[in-house]
């Protein structure tokens, strides 16, 4: 099942000469419950791709279908309940809320729905983040792989369409990193959860059920 | 320039905002310095010219001293200058029509003595001879003699003397059988007589000269001449080096012997310090000291109002108050001052955390960063410092032009002195500099410290505990989660808003106290001048002149008057019925006091029958009879055991009861017998905010005249309720300007221009500390919202729209403007109580809520906040989110 469209996708940055062409008239699809590796050289405009994605930035021109809707006809603050609802995002420097502790962070998109937090289904994530001991603690008295996990936990939280994750071991070591990508695995399978990842290891990448490769904002494969 | 400055320079430039309103904060602290002190040395050196223009330019006057004692004084090293009169003596002024001034009074003045003695000429020039001489105006107004410029007079000069030999001065009035009692007429009592006949003082030992009248001066000040002075002031020239007898110096010490005044004044007079220090404080002296004091060499004067003002002898209230005042006044604009700049400096080294962990990570030493921050505090006090001086001296300048328009009317043509307090601006500079300079310094060992790569990761600012941030579940309840964000983020950055919330409880106590302050003082003037049922009183105590009253009260344009004749009457004190808080005003036991005396009153036939028309009563029956306005005010002591102001009555009347009772004058004695007609506290035209313990007894006209005394009075007033008062004051000066006129608008309106000034002031101060405290403000929230952005991008991405986002960054507006609210009004009330108690004391009023103040504040807090954080979300809400995120992620 089609769960994600891109039609003719295009970022251009800056005008006339200073023109950059970030992402250049993309097009793809992804199936609900895949498992997709986005990678490229850096400044290829695979993160500038996730964020058209994960509507959190707007593209120049082309379609984004998410379960056969077109994100882009969406205003602004529909467009932020869309992403609230739909999208999960991991970003490499995790920016988590740092006067919010773990549970609050973790919950923060379902209090900004004003949805009632379901107690078991939040308790079962801590668990499977391996955070039921650091649940009342603040992100800076977590190590970087743990404040990686709580950001996993809010993008997952609110059971959304697709998870995009922007580099999310790149300021991790090599462990951290295994750990990460294991959560990302294993929610794919538990949740049947659509990842799109970003990464700049291929190790990492191979792990995927489908690389798309982007060079100079095409895809190339 | 070493890179590193130029970095400084370049972020100052980057930062343009920030740094504007950070040097706005320094310019308007250094100049509100400035200005204070300003105003103060401005004022002080007007009261000093003003006291050397009208008492004489000198601090001490040596009086008779012997001509060949006059060297030491000249050549004393503490004497900065001098100047030396001479009393020649009386002479008879046949002419004179004003009996209570029947001689002139001849003195000569050498050249610096007629500049520097606050003599102003009038007409025609100062006496350059020994055969010239000036005379006083009062001679012609006054005197009614009509000498003028060119006139040949000669006079015969003399000593003059009383009848026991005793020589007599100017401060000793003419002494004749027409000296009257003298009345106090409050109660009415008789506080001095003199009982000399007529032609008590001669002169004797004349000479004979003639002089040429070569200008015609002002009457002399009070010192010289005093009001009751039997001489007019003429006055020759005196030649130093033809000076016989004894004459009179005047010093001027030099500013350092001013600081030790006493001990040098009494070296010269020659007795010890302590005794005259303590005759000058006004202190009772021992037998012995008194002893000591005779012993002086000559008899010497201060001149009080000059030596107040220049050594700064603060016994005087008003001046200590005044000087209180600035110092409590500079206390707060540098406690705020020290806020706002310190907390500009922190702000800015938060910001540039990073850059410095960068610099130190490129080999940077701590020094250099140290350095480096301070080079920034120097570049901001070198542009913040001289405008704010500059500023401060201006607005000194405006302040006393508006001052002189303002109070044009108080001011009887004083002008304003404009002095650059040198002094103060150094003061001023300095202060502005320390307080820069330690706010740098803390900031400075704070960037010198940092570690390059805490820094970059600027992790600094977000140690923080987790029981720090406890919030109520009843916040989230409420207001969401935004709300529990912004509950939380006012917790997280405590300290930083510490200086926030300090400046705006600063700002709305003051300002809530200021407001009530001029409530009282508009409240107060309008009981003291709007209750009063007429806008003119003229009085007169001249017989002759009762019937230019009559004559006023027929000016045009007046709606009422009352033309009212005061008798003084006695009785013995023991005939009096009191009643029980009477006997405790005049206790009839206490043995001291035996008469009573009370004034009986006519009110003017028209006032007098409205009046009774008001009572009920019928001319026909009134007018053989007294109505009685028996209404005092004393203080009585309740049951708590406070003593509080009380209207009681004195008396134990009833009508029908009869007085018997006195008068007396020169001549004769005369009986009369009172019959009660009625006890009232009504009052009639003029008299209704008067309370008299001894009672106001009204008659009739009729009666006066039956009893034969209409002629009897001590005093006439006359009351006019008028539309245009100016028009009739005018008027009424025309047909004498002799009166004695007061003109109740006139009064008022000069009273509330005074308040008006003050008003400016202090309305003036409270700006300028609220705009201190606003440039505070701006940059802590401002720099906050920046430090945050990175968060609130985080925030939109996981999903939240701009309309909760503004939402949750007004509540946190409002969370700390009602933080600072709800302490800040509390004080403010609290201030505003204790000013209510301090004008309580002198007037009867409630406490007023200052609702008005407290308004203004909470929506110009709200208001304010608000303001700055809608400028920061614009800017906020136009960043892009992906761009804020990544922005720091190197």
């Amino acid at each position: 099942m089609e769960i994600l469209r891109v039609e003719n996708l295009t970022k251009k940055y800056g005008k006339g000469e200073n023109e950059v062409v970030a992402v250049n008239n993309v097009s793809f699809s992804v199936n609900k419950g895949e498992f997709i590796a986005i990678v490229g050289s850096s400044g290829s405009g695979k993160s500038t791709l996730l964020h058209l994605l994960g509507g959190v930035d707007r593209p120049t021109s082309g379609k984004v279908l998410i379960e056969g809707n077109n994100i882009y006809e969406l205003n602004d603050d529909q467009l932020a309940i869309f992403r609230r609802r739909q999208v999960g995002l991991i970003y490499q420097f995790y920016n988590l809320i740092p006067i919010l502790n773990v549970e609050e962070n973790i919950t923060l998109p379902c209090d900004l729905d004003g949805k009632k937090v379901n107690k078991q289904d939040l308790n079962d994530l801590l668990k499977t983040l391996g955070l039921e001991n650091r649940v009342k603690h603040l992100p800076n008295e977590l190590s970087g792989g743990q404040q990686q996990r709580v950001s996993i936990g809010r993008a997952l939280m609110n059971h959304p369409a697709i998870l995009l994750a922007d580099e999310p071991t790149g300021n991790l070591d090599s462990k951290a990193s295994d750990e990460i990508v294991e959560l990302l695995k294993i929610s794919n399978k538990k949740y049947h959860q659509t990842v799109i990842m970003i990464t700049h290891n291929l190790e990492i990448a191979k792990q995927a059920d489908r690389v798309i490769r982007i060079e100079d904002g095409k895809i190339i494969n | 320039m070493s890179i590193l400055n130029k970095l400084t320079i370049t972020n100052l430039k980057l930062n343009k905002k920030r740094t504007a309103v950070t040097i706005v904060g320094i310019i308007l602290a250094t100049a509100l310095i400035t200005a204070v002190s300003g105003l103060a040395t401005s004022f002080r050196r007007t009261m000093i010219e003003e006291a050397r223009q009208t008492d004489g330019n000198y601090h001490y006057e040596f009086q008779n001293v012997p001509v060949e004692e006059l060297k030491y004084l000249k050549n004393n090293r503490n004497i900065e200058s001098y100047y030396i009169t001479q009393n020649k003596g009386y002479s008879i002024l046949k002419e004179s029509q004003n009996e209570y001034k029947p001689y002139l009074y001849l003195m000569a003045y050498n050249e610096r003595a007629l500049t520097e003695s606050s003599i102003k000429l009038i007409e025609g020039r100062m006496p350059q001879n020994e055969n010239e001489i000036v005379i006083s105006e009062h001679i012609i107004s006054n005197g009614k003699v009509n000498y003028k410029v060119g006139d040949k007079l000669s006079i015969d000069v003399g000593k003059r003397e009383a009848k026991d030999g005793v020589e007599l001065y100017q401060n000793n009035p003419f002494q004749n059988d027409n000296s009257e009692e003298m009345l106090d007429y409050q109660t009415g009592a008789v506080v001095e007589s003199t009982t000399e006949t007529k032609n008590s003082e001669k002169i004797i030992n004349t000479t004979t000269k003639t002089y040429t009248i070569v200008g015609i001066i002002e009457r002399p000040n009070r010192t010289i001449e005093p009001y009751s002075a039997p001489g007019y002031s003429v006055i020759t020239y005196l030649d130093e080096s033809n000076l016989q007898g004894k004459a009179n110096f005047y010093a001027l010490y030099n500013s350092q012997a001013l600081s030790n005044r006493y001990q040098i004044t009494s070296n010269i007079i020659g007795i010890s310090e302590e005794v005259y220090k303590n005759s000058e404080q006004g202190k009772k002296l021992t037998t012995e000291e008194l002893q000591e004091f005779a012993k002086a060499r000559y008899v010497v004067n201060e001149n009080g109002y000059l030596l107040s003002y220049e050594a700064l002898n603060l016994s005087s209230s008003n001046l200590s108050m005044i000087y209180n005042l600035c110092i409590i006044v500079i206390g707060i604009i540098i406690v705020t001052s020290i806020f706002c700049i310190r907390n500009s400096f922190a702000i800015s080294i938060t910001e540039k955390m990073k850059q410095y962990g960068m610099l130190a990570s490129v080999g940077a030493t701590s020094k250099q960063i140290k350095k480096n921050v301070f080079y920034e505090a120097f570049i901001l006090s070198v542009i913040g410092i001289p405008l704010g001086v500059l500023g401060g001296m201006f607005a000194v300048f405006v302040l006393l032009k508006i001052i002189e328009i303002i109070l044009s009317e108080n001011l009887n043509g004083l002008h304003f002195i404009f002095e650059i307090p040198w002094l103060a601006i150094v003061v001023a500079v300095i202060l502005s500099l320390i307080t820069i300079l330690l706010s740098a310094r803390k900031s400075a060992k704070r960037a010198g410290k940092v570690s390059p790569i805490e820094a970059i990761r600027s992790n600094e600012d977000i140690k923080i505990k987790s029981k720090k941030l406890k919030t109520p579940k009843i916040v989230k309840k409420l207001f969401g989660i935004g709300g529990e964000i912004s509950y939380k983020n006012l917790k997280r950055n405590r300290k930083k808003y510490r200086t926030t919330v300090i400046s705006i409880v600063v700002s709305v106590s003051i300002f809530i106290a200021m407001s009530s302050f001029m409530n009282y003082a508009f409240k107060t003037a309008d009981v003291y001048y709007g209750q009063k049922d007429y806008n003119i009183m003229i009085y007169t105590d001249n017989k002759e002149k009762y019937g230019k009253l009559q004559e006023t009260s027929k000016i045009e344009g007046i709606n009422k008057f009352s033309l009212q004749k005061k008798i003084s009457v006695q009785t013995d004190i023991e005939k009096i019925k009191f009643s029980e808080d009477g006997k405790k005003i005049y206790p009839v036991n206490a043995g001291k006091r035996t008469s009573f005396s009370f004034q009986m009153l006519t009110l003017g036939k028209e006032e007098y029958e409205r009046y009774l028309k008001e009572l009920g009563l019928s001319y026909e029956k009134a007018k053989d009879k007294v109505i009685l306005i028996d209404d005092a005010i004393t203080y009585v002591t309740n049951q708590k055991g406070n003593s509080v102001l009380t209207k009681v009555q004195t008396f134990n009347y009833q009508p029908g009861d009869k007085i018997e009772a006195k008068h007396i004058n020169k001549k004769d004695e005369k009986n009369i017998t009172l019959e009660i007609i009625k006890v009232t506290d009504q009052k009639p035209m003029g008299l209704k905010q008067r309370y008299q313990s001894n009672g106001v007894w009204i008659v009739s006209e009729e009666w006066l005249e039956k009893n034969g005394l209409e002629n009897e009075y001590d005093i006439a007033n006359l009351y006019i309720d008028c539309n245009d008062a100016d028009q009739v004051e005018e008027n009424a000066k025309k047909i004498d300007k002799d009166l004695y006129i007061n003109n109740i608008e006139a009064t008022a309106r000069a009273n509330n221009a005074l308040w008006l000034v003050i008003a400016i002031f202090l309305y003036g101060f409270i700006t300028v500390i609220s705009l201190i405290g606003i440039t505070n403000i701006f940059n802590t929230i401002t720099t906050n919202m920046e430090l945050r952005s990175k968060e609130f991008a985080n925030l939109k991405s996981i999903g939240m729209t701009t309309k909760e986002f503004n939402r949750m960054i007004r509540l946190e507006s409002i969370f700390y403007g009602t933080k600072s609210l709800i302490i800040g009004v509390p004080i403010g009330i609290g201030l505003s109580y204790a000013i209510y108690k301090a004008f309580a004391e002198s007037e009867e009023m409630g406490f007023i809520f200052p609702t008005s103040g407290l308004v203004i504040s909470v929506l110009a807090v709200f208001v304010l906040v608000a303001g700055i954080m809608k400028y920061s979300l614009n800017k906020i809400n136009k960043q892009n989110i992906i761009e804020t995120i990544r922005k720091d992620n190197i």
